[in-house]
């Protein structure tokens, strides 16, 4: 896919308003804002985690960790400010370190974007640590840049220290 | 058996309708070495899918009971299992968790495996002088390693029951599995890896707890009625059935359900699924017979495997493992089993509904990771010291899918292997009699 992006890149996105998006977001979500963390994404945006596997399998031919179509996606951030979802209920503290935020490139209204991140999650007197790096895609809506695709890929070998992941990563 | 007491921690009256489990078997390390050594060193062990292994030199590299083993299909095409250690001083020599190989080159002094572990190269083999004979050094067999219905399990004790004795009937739910596909089954790519910080048996017990469901994944529940799904109240709704298999083995099914990848097409499956769908289930019937057909596209059945193995089908399957990482925390391993000629949608399909719910990033096997963990954390309270195992016991009717009937099949079993004493009714002291 890289090859593909390596066309020059158009003024369709300066890392600075990308990097602004990026730490708001992260701001949201430490916060528990999702409702406005909604506000951040495009109207069909989706969500996913591949296994921590790496496996090497094309898209959808792999068992993902989460695989969130819109419907989904809106389903997952109700659930948790409901309050039946046990496992953020009392709710986590989480603390996320965004960072090395590259534009990769542009595909007609796609803004590839790719950033490390560094995941702190704190509850019942445990930490767990989540590593990777996001592959989004964003586009703009009405001049206002937002997130269209959402894909946070762990370096993590398994979730052995984790357990599950239910708030957003 | 209780420590520091004489108390069988399980307690039984089937007069009363009691079964109780002292909670010192999530937590006694005596109980737990004791556990290691009559269950995970000599029970046969789920191991790996004869799908990931296809050809010959394929290998995959697994965990298992604390061992570290390698499986590998050999040039004559039989399966079998080793230790990953070096037979010279002990490295790995199988370094990927899978992939292909002709030969296994020791990195640590380059001695040479070919796949079925056969000793073929040690350089300068003249030093380790002339009464050294290279075949002594093959690398070490896991003792037992079979196969049943694609299945593959081994068992690290040279003697003891074969496989066909321990699965007894739950072979047949095997062959059944195995026959959802026409083309054969096939594991998918990537997997579930995660822990828990609860007792490798919490997780056994909440696998094929029904009971839970209402409560524990409400937030599941209420988004499927908001479209229009949900849970039947058990006595109401599709049919269930529940049969103990022996050797603590259990099968739970829930007839007339309405989608499922085998070949049944409906529910909220988009159209475009639906011919494969229909294929799949016209060649399952003409191959099958109707009533196996039926059987395996209208049912979902929770096949448990005692001691650690679940096979947990909805509109997917998932292949379920687990096992004790010290008393009070677990791994799981899960994998996606479907037909092998699922098609890229289908398959695309199938992988999504398996993560919707069953992965730790689901929308209902995460609260159970939560609801397990709290349970453990609750057992520091030792005054508190009896969990129940009883519904269904004295229900006048056959047993039902939110029963604790396959718990306690587990149970039972678990008994006979690691607390055998007999059961004494005279100093039972839970639930009914307390405080009286
Ligand atoms: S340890 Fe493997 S060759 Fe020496
Ligand atoms: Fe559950």
């Amino acid at each position: 896919m890289l090859d593909q992006l390596n066309r020059p890149l158009t003024q369709t996105a300066t890392r600075a308003e990308v990097e602004d998006l990026l730490f708001e977001e992260a701001a949201c979500l430490d916060e528990w804002r999702l409702d406005d963390w909604l506000k951040l994404l495009t109207d069909d945006a989706t969500y996913e985690i591949p296994s921590t596997d790496r496996s090497q399998a094309e898209g959808g031919q792999s068992l993902p960790l989460i695989l969130d179509d819109n419907r989904w996606l809106r389903e997952r951030v109700k659930q948790l400010l409901g309050g039946y979802t046990w496992v953020e209920q009392p709710r986590s503290r989480t603390r996320r370190l965004v960072g090395n935020v590259r534009v990769l490139g542009v595909e007609g209204e796609d803004i590839h974007v790719q950033a490390n991140f560094v995941i702190h999650r704190l509850r019942s007197d445990t930490t767990a640590v989540y590593v990777g790096h996001y592959e989004n895609v964003l586009r703009r809506c009405h001049g206002v840049l937002k997130i269209h695709r959402r894909r946070s890929v762990l370096d993590n070998e398994s979730l052995k220290a984790h357990g599950a992941i239910a708030f957003i990563l | 058996m209780v420590k520091g007491s004489t108390v069988h921690p399980i307690r039984r009256d089937d007069e009363r309708g009691i079964f109780a489990v002292h909670r010192s078997v999530y937590t006694d390390p005596e109980i737990q070495a004791r556990e290691q050594e009559r269950i995970f060193d000599r029970c046969w062990l789920y191991a790996a899918h004869v799908s990931e292994l296809k050809a010959p030199g394929d290998f995959i590299a697994r965990k298992i009971a604390n061992r570290r083993i390698f499986l590998v299909r050999g040039k004559d095409g039989a399966v079998r299992a080793f230790f990953n250690a070096c037979t010279h001083k002990g490295a790995m020599i199988c370094r990927e968790n899978k992939g292909s190989a002709k030969l296994f080159s020791c990195p640590y002094h380059a001695w040479t495996f070919d796949t079925s572990g056969t000793l073929m190269g040690v350089p300068d083999s003249e030093s380790f002088g002339p009464n050294f004979e290279r075949e002594e050094f093959n690398l070490n067999p896991v003792p037992r390693c079979d196969i049943s219905h694609g299945f593959i399990f081994v068992s690290f004790a040279s003697d003891g029951e074969s496989l066909p004795e321990h699965l007894g009937p739950a072979a047949e739910c095997l062959s059944l599995l195995e026959d959802n596909g026409s083309e054969g089954m096939q594991v998918a790519d990537g997997s579930f890896k995660y822990s828990i910080a609860a007792n490798w048996k919490l997780l056994l017990e909440n696998s094929n707890d029904a009971y839970h469901v209402p409560a524990t994944h409400r937030r599941y529940l209420d988004y499927l009625k908001e479209q229009g799904g949900g849970w039947a109240n058990p006595g109401e709704g599709p049919r269930t059935t529940v049969t103990p298999l022996g050797k603590g083995h259990c099968v739970f099914r829930l007839h007339d359900q309405t989608s499922k990848m085998t070949g049944n097409w409906g529910g909220s499956m988009p159209e475009s699924l639906r011919p494969g769908m229909e294929a799949r289930r016209a060649a399952l019937e003409a191959r099958h017979g109707k009533e196996r057909a039926d059987l395996m596209c209208d049912t979902f059945a929770i096949l448990q495997i005692f001691p650690n193995l679940l096979i947990l089908e909805s509109v997917s399957t998932i292949i379920r493992q687990f096992f004790p990482n010290g008393v009070g925390s677990l791994d799981v391993n899960s994998w996606a089993l479907m037909p092998s000629d699922l098609d890229e949608d289908d398959r695309a399909y199938a992988l999504r509904s398996v993560a919707a719910f069953w992965g730790p990033g689901g929308f209902g096997s995460a609260d159970d990771v939560d609801i397990l963990e709290s349970c453990q954390m609750a057992f520091t309270n030792r005054e508190a010291e009896w969990s129940l195992v009883s519904r269904g016991m004295l229900a006048d009717r056959p047993p039902r899918f939110d029963d604790d009937l396959a718990a306690r099949e587990f149970w039972k079993r678990w008994g006979e292997i690691v607390a055998p004493e007999p059961d004494s009714k005279s100093n039972l002291v839970p639930f009914a009699a307390r405080g009286a």
